[in-house]
């Protein structure tokens, strides 16, 4: 911590003059006569001098004054230092909150079965960002082998072999990368197919600002319980790092319906809905769910395919998921066709495109434990740790090749009961009989899905935190939930001399999303100049945005409906306190690949 | 804070300084009188450091922290070509006094007077007051020497809203006053008159830097604005207690509440309404009402007058919101009868009254059974009684309607309800938008269908049994039961009681006796950090306008009975709203 001292030229010629007039009044008040005039020399040798070091001390004391609150260091740059700044936080028990680094997975194909080094000095890149292998690792073919830092390599059925290797970026708060993003490796262990995201990497958390620690203050105040709104908010906060912000439903909140949906219909108190927002952007988590045939559809032009379509449905509900928004992709599991003389491979390639798929609904979820909040109905428990049962409708087309055809050229003059090696997926081979087999083939009355849904991380320890007998108030009730999404979509140009580098797309996303997923809860609306703040922040000097910025905001209420809003100015969120919808509930969500840039030239 | 005292030390002695420079230039030096005078205003600027010093130390503090920063001499320099001549007493429009017009429309005064022109001929003399200047003690024309002295509101006044300064002669024209010539390319061009404020504040934002900013309220600098921080920071430090909701409610209307465990000593009404305590002396607008007498032994936040009063609902209530005097089966009349004078028998344990019209009635009915009363007098009852309704915004409401709804404070009389088969059917007064009024009691009946109707809940909550209501024989027997109920509600106690009394309470304020420093409305946004979440507050706010009473009676036509609006009802008896010259407005915690 350093603070200079306080120069000459810092000092104001108005308060310079001001104390000369008072020290040349009392002076020529008893000697008249005595010339203080401006130009004298008993003017430029006692009341200058005097008259500047007075300014000097009171500025310096000023400074000193103004050192004990954020607010003013905030406002000086002779201030705000961090050291200072953490000083000062200190006393009111408020830390700086560590930056964390971007997480995830890769997953590494190559064309060849060897041993591979996957060292930590090797660069894992995409644009701009460098990623690391956590340790030192060894990708070996023989499973028979248990080395520290080895990672074994699967062979899939096309005779590639994969592995997964865990990476971390190398600074603080990288934003979130999206599943199958394509990196490349520096150097490259050689035979390399492909490098992708194996999931969405979790995001990074950039070290705390001073802004933001000025936000938090209040809660520094507060006792660390479950007490007042404030309390509540500090209190989740130093328990759960990944808690970043908090908005508290109760009673004389006009979106608190869980304590006026009684008889009377007047809100009874007694209450809360405890609204976290545990991630810059939901995670998205895969869940493999077993789907169940339901008939076969007519051809569906609008999906711009042609065939039938077979229905299966499928649900789920897993605590992993908890608190979760949507599904966001899906993809069932191909059998191929690779049969041979000996064996009927099975294996689970990737999956075809889903056509479509309809949420038909989402229950209420019964939980086994000694306090619940009082849930009336599946809205109530909606984005909560209590929400049930998710069911889905899927439509897919027909596979072209016609499996049961195959298997049946396959099993010709073999008795039902024979068995054949079947190779599930990975490379998994299970001996089935030939009924079996043409229950998993002709029958077809189920399908392996990879559900991959949007999830607010952490919702049921948070519920779990506030449930707790040594941390609940007795006769309290809360329901802690994930703020309602409001899906954005940005879409914006970016105008770049010609002669000059093109920017880079992934860090003018990245800004962007920061910045949007940067707005508290109670943030009413999302405005274009948000967006063009933080586009032209990394933006070179000679490149700049072209208007329209066009945005899009999918709200998702609690009945399942969704409203879309689109506008080139401001998104303003929605207003359905009767629903439990507002500003104070309902957050801005923006991943970065949700961000179109368009680069022209010009 | 700690005050200024002199002498501080050797910096305000000038012999000490003179001193420390040496035996020559204290004794033998001929100019000594120069360096003491020299050294007299050095400790004059020395003073001003130390002050700041001062304040710096207490801004640590936010019970010391000063409101406004001081600077004991401030050179004010008062530009002539930025002087206002104004009338020293300007006309009004009052018919009674002297006024714009012609002669003949002022009397006593035969002349007519046009705009500007004053009703003497005298003059006062205004200029912008210094920036960020919210006081100026005394003004001098110089500060060891001075043949004038200026007292604020005597020789000036100081105005904040137009921030300026307003003297009663010409300082330009005053003797001794030092008067410069500003030049402009060595042409006069305009002239300065130096005056020195003695004592001078300047709002330097010493609260919202120090303690405001933290809790995310940036409000005006005043004492309002520090005790509203010292409350709400005592609410995150000591817990959402009632203490800490009235000590902001209090900062924010400028009521005092007891700020110890003190003993009543006076209470004095005059030009202020005092209550002297053995340890503070408490100040109000004239008039307020005392809820204490001298002797009285008063609790930390207590309030001492009656223009903030809480009123706690939970447990406290004097009345049920219903009774069901005649005409229940006979098979429960006993269990009623006996339910009932339980819990008569237990108000009139507590010390309550029972004076309200419909409960009197009910009170006689259960009289004419023989049942003996002893009500006693408490003023409890008054307190809710003065209550016209309460009104129940969108905040409190389960659905959606275009208006708030009213259930007004008056006792009604319900015979024979015409019930459905679920028992739904059983309606009491409620006041606003017909529509919305209407889609209120569909919405009551659809949940009455899907759980119990509020008739059937009266039921049980006599004596029958719920277990009975699952065969569809006994239910139905039970709802013909309910039809036949003879039954005394008022909506506004049914709703305190049966709704709100759990996690709710009510704070009265008479908004003619509230403080002059009272803050922004907006500043109540502050109330809805200092509770649990899941509890809340209704604000009873009283504006009372004695000088606009108007004789309800004569004024009140058939159209304005007949509006559909929330506010005016037939069934609110005239007498209630002649004996209270008022508007009660109930609103939930407002939004941040």
């Amino acid at each position: 911590m350093s603070i200079d001292p306080i120069s000459l030229d810092d000092v104001s010629e108005a308060s310079v003059v001001a104390r000369k007039q008072v020290l040349r009044d009392i002076i020529n008040a008893e000697y008249p006569s005595l010339s203080l005039e401006e130009g004298t020399v008993n003017q430029q040798v006692i009341l200058q001098p005097n008259a500047e070091i007075d300014v000097l001390q009171q500025l310096t004391i000023d400074r000193y004054r103004r050192s004990s609150s954020i607010a003013a260091i905030a406002a000086d740059p002779t201030l705000a230092d961090d050291a200072l700044v953490d000083n000062v936080m200190s006393n009111f028990q408020v830390e700086r909150r560590a930056g964390t680094k971007a997480t995830g997975a890769i997953t590494l194909v190559v064309t060849v079965g060897a041993t591979y080094a996957i060292p930590v000095t090797m660069s894992i890149t995409v644009g701009t960002r460098v990623f690391h292998s956590l340790e030192n690792y060894t990708l070996i073919t023989n499973a028979t082998l248990t080395l520290p830092y080895t990672i074994l390599l699967r062979e899939r059925a096309d005779g590639k072999w994969w592995a997964t290797i865990p990476v971390e970026e190398s600074v603080i708060g990288g934003e979130l990368l999206a599943k199958d993003t394509a990196f490349t490796l520096t150097p490259d262990p050689g035979n390399t197919e492909s490098v992708t995201a194996t999931n969405d990497f979790v995001p990074g958390i950039p070290a705390e600002t001073n802004a933001e620690l000025v936000a938090r203050m209040e809660e520094g105040t507060a006792m660390k319980s479950v007490g007042d709104r404030v309390a509540i908010a500090a209190v989740l906060k130093a328990e759960f790092s990944s808690v970043l912000d908090v908005s508290i439903i109760g009673l004389g909140d006009a979106e608190s319906v869980r304590d006026a949906r009684q008889l009377l219909g007047v809100s009874m108190g007694g209450r809360g809905d405890v609204y976290t927002r545990t991630a810059t952007v939901p995670q998205r988590v895969r869940v493999t769910v077993l789907g169940v045939y339901t008939g076969v559809r007519e051809l569906r032009s609008e999906f711009g395919v042609s065939g039938y379509f077979r229905d299966y449905r499928i649900s789920f509900n897993a605590d992993s998921v908890a608190a979760f928004y949507r599904v966001s992709d899906l993809t069932y599991m191909n059998p191929s066709n690779s049969s041979s003389a000996t064996e009927f491979d099975y294996s689970f390639a990737e999956g075809a495109t889903v056509a479509g798929w309809n949420e038909i609904s989402r229950g209420l979820r019964a939980v086994d434990e000694p306090v619940s909040p009082r849930i009336r109905d599946a809205q109530e428990a909606v984005y909560s740790r209590y929400q049930g049962t998710v069911t889905l409708d899927i439509e897919y087309d027909l596979p072209t090749v016609n499996y049961q055809s195959a298997f049946e050229d396959l099993v010709e003059g073999y008795a039902e009961t024979a068995t054949l090696p079947v190779v599930m997926g990975a490379g998994e081979v299970q001996t089935l009989t030939v009924a079996e087999i043409r229950v998993l083939i002709a029958d077809d009355t189920r399908r392996i899905y990879d559900v991959y849904v949007d999830v607010m991380p952490d919702v049921n320890d948070v519920q779990a935190f506030l449930t707790t007998r040594g941390n609940r108030p007795p006769g309290t009730d809360y329901l802690v939930k994930a703020p309602f999404p409001c899906f954005v979509g940005v879409s914006l140009t970016v105008a770049y001399p010609a002669a000059a580098t093109a920017p880079v797309v992934q860090t003018v996303q990245d800004a962007v999303a920061a910045a949007v997923n940067a707005l508290v809860l109670g943030t009413g609306s999302l405005s274009i100049l948000t967006i063009t703040a933080a586009a032209q922040a990394v933006l070179p000097a000679a490149a700049a945005m072209v208007l329209p910025v066009e945005l899009v905001g999918v709200t998702r209420l609690p009945d399942g409906t969704s409203v879309t809003q689109a506008s080139t100015s401001v998104l303003t969120l929605l207003d359905r306190p009767t629903m439990g919808v507002s500003v104070r509930t309902t957050a801005f969500l923006l991943r970065p690949e949700d961000v179109t840039v368009t680069l022209i030239t010009m | 804070m700690t005050l200024p005292v002199y002498p501080q030390g050797d910096m305000a002695r000038p012999q000490s300084m003179l001193a420390a420079v040496g035996t020559m230039w204290a004794e033998q030096f001929e100019g000594r009188g120069v360096l003491l005078a020299m050294f007299r205003a050095r400790q004059l600027l020395y003073e001003g450091v130390y002050t700041e010093y001062l304040e710096t130390a207490a801004t640590l503090s936010q019970n010391e922290i000063p409101v406004y920063h001081t600077e004991p001499w401030v050179p004010i320099v008062l530009v002539e070509s930025e002087m206002e001549v104004v009338p020293a007493q300007p006309l009004t429009y009052a018919a009674d006094q002297a006024h714009y017009g012609e002669p003949g429309d002022n009397p006593p005064y035969d002349q007519e007077f046009q705009y500007g022109d004053g009703l003497t001929t005298a003059y006062f003399y205004r200029f912008p007051l210094p920036a960020a200047c919210k006081s100026l003690a005394v003004l001098t024309e110089g500060i060891t020497h001075n043949s004038h002295t200026w007292v604020s509101g005597t020789d000036y006044y100081v105005d904040l809203t137009t921030q300026t300064l307003t003297l009663r002669v010409n300082p330009f024209t005053q003797t001794g006053v030092l008067v410069t010539n500003v030049l402009d390319a060595d042409v006069n061009a305009d002239r300065e008159a130096l005056l020195f404020g003695f004592q001078c504040e300047f709002d330097w934002d010493y609260l919202y830097v120090h303690y405001g900013y933290v809790l995310g309220l940036d409000l005006d600098s005043s004492p309002g604005y520090q005790a509203l921080i010292q409350s709400v920071w005592g609410a995150h430090v000591h817990g959402p207690t009632v203490g800490s909701l009235l000590s902001a409610l209090s900062a924010v209307y400028d009521v005092p509440l007891a700020v110890s465990d003190e003993v009543v000593t006076a209470v004095l009404d005059g030009e202020k309404f005092q209550v002297i305590t053995d340890k503070q002396v408490y100040t109000y607008p004239a008039g307020s009402t005392a809820m204490v007498a001298v002797g009285d032994a008063v609790k930390q936040y207590a309030p001492l007058v009656t223009t903030l009063k809480p009123m706690a609902l939970s447990g406290a209530l004097p009345i049920r919101g219903y009774a069901i005097a005649v005409g229940v089966p006979e098979a429960l009349r006993a269990t009623t009868y006996a339910a009932a004078q339980r819990e008569v028998q237990h108000y009139a344990d507590h010390d309550y009254l029972y004076a309200t019209q419909g409960l009197s009635m009910f009170v006689a009915n259960m009289a004419a059974r023989g049942t003996p009363l002893t009500p006693t007098i408490s003023t409890l009852l008054q307190d809710y009684a003065s209550l016209p309704g309460l009104g129940v915004g969108s905040a409190l409401l389960a659905h959606a309607y275009v208006g708030d709804l009213v259930f007004p404070n008056v006792w009604q009389r319900i015979t024979a309800p015409d019930l459905d088969a679920y028992g739904n059917g059983l309606q009491f007064t409620v006041q606003g938008f017909d529509e919305d009024v209407t889609r209120y009691w569909q919405d009551v009946e659809t949940t009455g269908q899907q759980e119990l109707s509020l008739a059937l809940r009266l039921w049980v909550a006599q004596g029958g049994s719920e277990a009975a209501l699952a065969t569809p024989a006994l239910k139905a027997e039970a709802v013909a039961a309910c039809a036949r109920m003879d039954i005394w509600i008022n909506p506004m106690y049914f709703m305190l009681w049966n709704v709100l009394a759990t996690n709710m309470f009510v704070v009265k304020v008479l908004h003619a006796y509230t403080g002059n420093n009272q803050l922004l409305a907006s500043a109540l946004t502050q109330m809805r950090k200092t509770l649990l979440p899941t509890t809340s507050y209704l604000a009873f706010i009283e504006m009372q306008i004695p000088e606009e009473v108007v004789n309800i009676g004569e004024i009140w036509s058939e159209e304005v009975f007949a509006s559909t609006g929330p506010v005016v009802d037939e069934s609110i008896e005239l007498a209630i709203i002649e004996d209270t010259p008022a508007a009660g407005i109930i609103e939930g915690v407002p939004e941040e």
